[in-house]
């Protein structure tokens, strides 16, 4: 199940994927073969790179497999201490797109153990290229340059949908403004009590600042 | 009644003041006094601070103040920092060396920022276009900081209330 650095090819297979959710998912990596950054090969049996793994009850799992990332369709999954990367069904290609890219990155990075964890770390404020791409990118930005967060935080908490979080996380790691980090425990300091919460939001309420999405300055 | 302030800091003739008064519920409470400093085109300037406040529905007063611009000030920024929710630094891209200005702040304000958040606005940059952002994101990265920096027209209030807006996503991520 080895992807090496030269060839990136890499291995995926099913566990619990129904059988509708099989033949799309793989229609999709064949439709997107050439165009992703890795080359990805499915593998009924055996260990491999990635786990798609289904909703419960969706199809039959499959004994003992592991991977070094779990991908799940529907909502994020927690495996012991590891949370999955996410797929919305019903599978929309450019979703599978995007998380077969980030999955790549994690892959070619040698994350020593399972990389569902992975949280992005801003390491410098992005380019400017970068952030005239779309306002939204500079709350994203600034919501990483608080602290790391993993996709599926950066989307619920920016309100800014899924795949376009996942793309702007990948252009950051491109441009070497970002590094995935395991998942890391949450520094909470005297002046970020929970009950600021509430303080930050009247504070928008009374501003016109919306908490999510960038209507205003759109 | 609980209180809260934001600090606004940056150079001398930044636009502390317009940014405070563009957002703030009442006229702010300006301490300027005639400029007599030959180098900067201004009539006035703050020697004290400038305030502006909101209203909160809840009761609550949140307190913006804006620290005097020049240096031999900073005992007074230390003590208008105390207690604040974060701090806006507004740069003023003419000046002659703006990187060196904002490594004022930066080296000052280290605690604040540290421990609370941060926003950078750059401010004449439709006729002063270097340094550029990316030459401040550059110098942020090289002191070990990162914090949103965006160009700002203080004069627009929906540019301030962004200033304001990249404040508060930066405090709200730091809670679980």
């Amino acid at each position: 199940m080895s992807a090496t650095r030269e060839s990136q090819h890499y291995t995926y297979g099913f566990s619990g994927v129904s059988e509708r959710d099989t033949i799309v998912f793989k229609s999709i990596v064949g439709l997107l073969d050439g165009r992703t950054h890795g080359l990805w090969h499915y593998q009924d049996t055996g260990d491999t790179d990635m786990l798609v793994l289904g909703a419960p009850g969706a199809g039959k799992p499959v004994g003992s497999r592991s991977a070094k990332v779990v991908l799940s369709i529907g909502p994020p999954t927690v495996l012991g201490t590891l949370q999955t990367l996410s797929l919305h069904w019903p599978l929309r290609a450019n979703e599978v797109f995007a998380q077969l890219e980030h999955v790549a990155i994690v892959l070619l990075n040698d994350h020593p153990r399972p990389a569902v964890s992975a949280t992005v770390k801003l390491l410098r404020w992005p380019s400017t290229d970068l952030l005239r791409q779309n306002p939204q990118l500079i709350r994203l930005a600034a919501l990483l340059s608080a602290r790391p967060l993993t996709l599926y935080e950066l989307a619920e908490r920016s309100g800014v949908p899924a795949a376009q979080c996942q793309a702007f996380v990948t252009a950051l790691l491109a441009e070497r403004s970002a590094r995935l980090d395991d998942v890391l425990p949450i520094p909470i300091t005297e002046a970020h009590e929970p009950e600021a919460k509430g303080l930050f939001a009247r504070i928008r309420a009374h501003l016109g600042i919306p908490a999510t999405g960038l209507r205003l300055f759109h | 009644m609980k209180e809260h302030k934001i600090l606004f800091t940056g150079t001398m003739g930044a636009g502390k003041t317009t940014a405070i008064s563009v957002v703030s519920d009442t006229a702010p409470v300006v301490t300027d006094v005639l400029n007599t400093d030959p180098t900067l085109i201004k009539e006035k300037t703050t020697v004290g601070f400038d305030y502006g406040e909101l209203q909160l529905a809840s009761g609550e007063r949140l307190r913006l103040y804006g620290t005097p611009g020049q240096q031999r000030f900073a005992f007074m920024w230390q003590i208008l920092a105390t207690g604040a929710l974060g701090l806006v630094i507004i740069i003023d891209n003419s000046r002659p060396q703006p990187l060196t200005d904002l490594s004022i702040y930066l080296e000052n304000f280290a605690a604040l920022i540290r421990d609370t958040g941060c926003v950078i606005g750059v401010g004449r940059m439709d006729s002063h276009q270097q340094p550029d952002l990316d030459d401040y994101a550059r110098h942020l990265h090289e002191q070990g900081i990162i914090c949103p920096v965006i160009a700002v027209d203080v004069r627009e209030r929906e540019q301030v209330l962004m200033l304001i807006d990249l404040l508060l996503m930066q405090l709200e991520n730091r809670m679980p």
